[in-house]
C-alpha cells in the first residue's frame, strides 16, 4: 500500500483538480517510486472502469426514455448518425424479442413490413433482395442469431455462411442497427461505399445520399454516390473504404464518402467552339497568355443541353425555392462554331456533356471570355445550396444527379471561373458531374476521393483559361505535360479544401490548389543534435511531418501538385515572406485546444520557448523521445 | 498474427485497459480519444507484427506509449502532464499490474452494489454524467472540497473492496 498522500495526489490528478505543481510532483513520484506507479495504475484503472460502467448504466437508463417515446407514438427517423446512447437504447429495447426467439433460418422478420419479389414476407431467403417500405424499422433475426433492425426505405439482401464468413448483410440503401453475436466467423455489412467487418458488437450503419433523392430510391443514391455513416455502440468494427481501413471503437462514429467514380474522372472545359466535326469538337480557351485549343471526341453518347431563355423554380437543398436557367435537350447538330460551351470530358478526352451557352454580351471589366453576362450576384450560401453547385459544407451533399455542375463563384478576388452564373443552367435529367462533396474540417470523409479542384487564378480568371490540366503561372507557355510540379510561393489563403498561394517574384499571381486528407505537409525546421554538458547543440536541417492545420497565411511554401491542381505535398519553409504593403494582419493559427498561438515570427527561426510557455509545434525539435520497443512501429 | 478475427477479439478484450492506460496519461478527453483511435489503427495495421506468445495488453500499451511520446515530442502543447520517464514508469506499472478484465469488472459491479445509494449517486454524477468535481459539488450543494473528499473516500472503499474480492476469488480458485 503506498502513501495515502499519493492517493490524494492521484485523485486530484484524475479528477482534474491537480495544479501544475501537483502534476509535476506526481510525475516525479511516479518516475521515482515503482510502488507509487503501480498504485497509480490501479487508481487509473478504477477511474476508467467507473466511467465505462456508468456510461453503460446511462445507456440502460436511456432505454426507458426511448420506450416512452415509442409509447407516445413518436418515431425515430434520422438518417444522420444519431447519438450512440439512443441507438443502444433502441437495440436494447429490441433485444428480448430478438434474442429470445428461436433462430428460424434463414432470416425471420419479427415485425414491420418487408417486401421481397413484390410480396410481403415474414422470412427472407439468402441472396434475395428485399426492401423495408415505409418509415418504420423492421427487426430481423439473421441466420446466425444476430439481429438487425433495418430502417424504412432500406433495400438489402442477406447472405449466408461462406468460408470464414458466417453472415453478410448487403445494403443497397438505407441502414439499420445491428447487434452481432460473438461467434466464430466474420460478420460483414457490405455497402456500395465500404465494407464493415465485425465480430461481436453493436453498431449502426446508414447509407445516405449526398443530396436528397427526391424519392427516387436507391438507384438514385447509387448513381450519385453515397455517404456511409457507422457508429459503434459496443465492441469495435473495421470499416474498409477503398484501400483504407479504419477501426472504430465504442462510442465512435464516422462518416465515409463513397467512391466518386462510377465512370472515369471528369473535368470541365469552358471556351468557344472553334471547330465542330462528326466525331470531335475543338474548343478555344482564351486567356491573358493567348489561346489554347483542345480537341475532344464526341459520339452518340455525348449529351448536349442548351441554355434556354426561361428559368425554372426548383427546390433547394432545404426545400426553399431556387431559380435556375432551364436547359433543353440538344444534339450535336446544335453545336456551331463561335458558340460558347462548357464541356464535361473524361480524362481520355471524350466529351460526355456539352452545355451550349446563350450568346452573351461581353462583360465590362476585361475578363478573358468574350461572352460574359453581367449577372445578379446572389449571396452564396454556406454549404452551396444551389443545385449543381459544388457545395462545401460539413457532411456535404454533392451534385444532383442529372445536372450539369455550375462553375463555382470564387470568393477570392471576386471573379468566377468559367460560366459561373447563379442564374444559369441546371436541369433535371441532364448528365451532371458526380463529384465529391467537401467537408469543412474533413475528418470523417478522408476516405473518399475529394474532388480535385483546378488551380485558379484570382482576380480575373476567364472561362478560356479554365485549364484543368495544370495551375497557371506567369510566363507559362501552352500545354505542358501533366505531371507533378513544385510551385513556390506565399500562402495567402487556407481553407478546408484548398489553399491559395501567391507566386511570382513580386507575388503578382495567385494559384489555388485543392487539398485533402491525402495532402502531406512537411515543415522545414532544424533538428538539434548533440549538445549537453556545456556544448551547444548543432542545428541540422530537417523536415518534420505536419498537418493541414499547420498551414497559415503568410507562410512561405512550396506546393507539389498534380497537373490538375491537387496539392500532393506542401513544404512549409522556415523563413517567411515579408508582409506586403497593404496586406492585412496574418491570421493567427488557432490550435485545436482553443488556445491562440502566437503568429509566426517574421524571418526565420523561432526562438526557443521558455520553460512552461505554450509553444507551437517544434520544427525539427530536440532529442528524439524514448521509444518503447515492443516489436511495433507507431 | 494473421488471424484478423482473433486479433480483433484481443483488441476488444483489452480495449478498456488500453483506454485506462491512455487516460492515465492524458486527461483531456478529446486528446485521449484521438490517441486511442490512432493506437487502435496502428495496432490493426500492425497485427502481423504481434507475437501471440506475448501479452497483448503489454504490446498494445507499448504502441500507445510510443504514440504518446511521439505526440508529446511533436507538439509541446499536447495536453500531457508527464515527462517521458514518467510515461515509461506508468507503462511499466500497468504491465506489472495487468488487469484481469472480466473478473475485475465483476468485482467492481459487486462492490458498487454494496455502496450506499448516496455514494452511488455521487459516482453517477461524476462518471455517468461526466460532471467535473466542481459541478458535482454544485449539484449536491456541497463545497468543492467536501465533494472531492467524498469521491476520494468512495473510490478508496471501492478499490479496497475490489482488491479483497479479487483476492478471495484467487483464494477460492486454489
Amino acid at each position: 500500500m503506498s502513501d495515502p498522500r499519493d492517493h490524494a495526489l492521484f485523485a486530484r490528478y484524475l479528477d482534474g483538480l491537480a495544479t501544475e505543481a501537483e502534476g509535476a510532483e506526481l510525475g516525479r513520484r511516479l518516475a521515482a517510486d515503482p510502488a507509487c506507479a503501480r498504485a497509480f495504475a490501479e487508481a487509473s484503472r478504477l477511474d476508467a472502469s467507473l466511467g465505462a460502467h456508468f456510461r453503460q448504466e446511462k445507456g440502460q437508463s436511456d432505454v426507458r426514455a426511448v420506450l416512452q417515446r415509442i409509447q407516445a407514438g413518436r418515431t425515430r427517423r434520422r438518417i444522420a448518425l444519431f447519438a450512440a446512447t439512443a441507438a443502444a437504447a433502441l437495440l436494447i429495447v429490441l433485444t428480448p424479442a430478438l434474442w429470445l426467439r428461436p433462430a428460424a433460418p434463414p432470416v425471420e422478420v419479427l415485425a414491420g413490413n418487408v417486401v421481397a419479389d413484390g410480396a410481403e414476407v415474414t422470412r427472407i431467403a439468402y441472396g434475395v433482395r428485399f426492401i423495408v417500405p415505409g418509415s418504420g424499422q423492421a427487426p430481423l433475426t439473421l441466420g446466425d442469431g444476430s439481429g438487425a433492425s433495418l430502417d424504412g426505405g432500406t433495400a438489402a439482401a442477406i447472405h449466408g455462411p461462406s468460408g470464414p464468413l458466417r453472415q453478410a448483410v448487403e445494403l443497397f440503401s438505407g441502414g439499420g442497427d445491428f447487434r452481432v453475436l460473438k461467434d466464430t466467423g466474420r460478420f460483414e455489412v457490405r455497402t456500395p461505399v465500404g465494407l464493415v467487418t465485425v465480430l461481436g458488437t453493436e453498431f449502426t450503419v446508414r447509407l445516405r445520399p449526398r443530396k436528397p433523392t427526391d424519392g427516387r430510391g436507391d438507384e438514385a443514391m447509387r448513381a450519385k454516390g453515397m455517404l456511409l455513416a457507422v457508429a459503434v455502440l459496443t465492441g469495435a468494427v473495421q470499416v474498409q473504404v477503398g484501400e483504407r481501413a479504419v477501426v472504430l471503437g465504442v462510442g465512435q462514429s464516422q462518416v465515409f464518402a463513397g467512391d466518386e467514380e462510377r465512370g472515369p474522372r471528369t473535368s470541365r472545359i469552358g471556351g468557344e467552339l472553334a471547330a465542330v466535326g462528326a466525331d470531335s469538337i475543338t474548343i478555344v480557351q482564351r486567356g491573358e497568355r493567348g489561346e489554347t485549343t483542345k480537341t475532344l471526341a464526341v459520339d452518340a453518347q455525348t449529351k448536349v443541353v442548351i441554355e434556354s431563355d426561361q428559368t425554372e423554380q426548383v427546390k433547394g437543398e432545404r426545400g426553399e425555392p431556387t431559380y435556375r436557367v432551364k436547359l433543353v435537350d440538344g444534339t450535336l447538330g446544335d453545336l456551331k462554331v463561335g458558340r460558347r460551351v462548357t464541356v464535361t470530358c473524361t480524362e481520355d478526352g471524350k466529351a460526355t456533356l456539352i452545355v451550349l451557352h446563350r450568346a452573351k454580351p461581353r462583360r465590362e471589366g476585361g475578363e478573358g471570355e468574350g461572352e460574359r453576362t453581367p449577372r445578379v450576384e446572389k449571396p452564396r450560401r454556406e454549404g452551396g445550396d444551389r443545385e449543381g453547385e459544388k457545395p462545401r459544407r460539413e457532411g456535404g451533399e454533392g451534385d444532383r444527379e442529372g445536372e450539369p455542375r455550375r462553375e463555382k463563384v470564387r470568393t477570392e478576388g471576386g471573379d468566377r471561373e468559367g460560366e459561373a452564373r447563379p442564374d444559369k443552367p441546371r436541369r433535371e435529367g441532364g448528365e451532371g458531374e458526380r463529384e465529391k462533396p467537401r467537408r469543412e474540417g474533413g475528418d470523417s470523409e478522408g476516405e473518399g476521393k475529394p474532388r480535385v479542384e483546378k488551380p485558379r487564378r484570382e482576380g480575373g480568371d476567364s472561362e478560356g483559361e479554365a485549364r484543368p490540366d495544370k495551375p497557371r503561372r506567369e510566363g507559362g507557355e501552352g500545354e505542358r505535360a501533366p505531371k507533378p510540379r513544385v510551385t513556390p510561393g506565399i500562402l495567402v489563403g487556407v481553407k478546408a479544401d484548398s489553399i491559395v498561394v501567391r507566386v511570382g517574384e513580386r507575388g503578382e499571381q495567385t494559384l489555388t490548389f485543392a487539398v485533402d486528407a491525402a495532402t502531406e505537409v512537411a515543415i522545414e525546421g532544424v533538428r538539434l543534435e548533440g549538445g549537453g554538458e556545456g556544448a551547444d547543440p548543432i542545428k541540422r536541417p530537417a523536415l518534420i511531418k505536419g498537418s493541414l492545420g499547420d498551414l497559415k497565411a503568410g507562410q512561405r511554401v512550396s506546393v507539389q501538385a498534380t497537373a490538375d491542381g491537387k496539392a500532393l505535398k506542401i513544404f512549409i519553409h522556415r523563413s517567411q515572406a515579408p508582409k506586403r504593403e497593404g496586406e492585412g494582419e496574418r491570421k493567427h493559427f488557432r490550435p485545436p485546444d482553443g488556445g491562440e498561438r502566437k503568429p509566426p515570427r517574421e524571418g526565420g527561426d523561432r526562438k526557443p520557448p521558455r520553460e512552461g510557455e505554450a509553444k507551437p509545434p517544434r520544427e525539427g525539435g530536440d532529442a528524439k523521445p524514448p521509444v518503447v520497443d515492443r516489436g511495433a512501429e507507431f | 498474427m494473421a488471424d484478423r478475427d482473433a486479433f480483433l477479439m484481443l483488441l476488444l478484450k483489452n480495449e478498456a485497459d488500453l483506454r485506462a492506460f491512455i487516460g492515465s496519461l492524458i486527461r483531456d478527453r478529446d486528446a485521449r480519444e484521438d490517441v486511442f483511435q490512432e493506437v487502435a489503427l496502428a495496432l490493426w495495421q500492425q497485427a502481423e507484427r504481434y507475437d501471440p506468445s506475448r501479452p497483448f495488453g503489454a504490446w498494445a500499451r507499448g504502441v500507445a506509449a510510443n504514440k504518446i511520446l511521439q505526440r508529446r515530442h511533436q507538439d509541446k502543447r499536447f495536453p500531457i502532464a508527464f515527462p517521458p520517464e514518467t510515461i515509461l514508469a506508468v507503462l511499466d506499472a500497468f504491465d506489472r499490474t495487468e488487469a484481469e478484465g472480466p473478473s475485475r469488472l465483476e468485482a467492481l459491479r459487486h462492490c458498487l452494489a454494496q455502496l450506499p445509494e448516496k455514494a452511488r449517486q455521487l459516482l453517477a454524477l461524476r462518471y455517468e454524467q461526466g460532471l467535473a468535481v466542481k459541478e458535482v459539488a454544485e449539484r449536491t450543494r456541497h463545497t468543492l472540497d467536501a465533494a472531492y473528499q467524498a469521491l476520494c473516500r468512495i473510490r478508496l472503499a471501492l478499490a479496497d473492496c475490489i482488491r479483497r474480492r479479487l483476492a478471495a476469488q484467487q483464494e477460492g480458485a486454489r
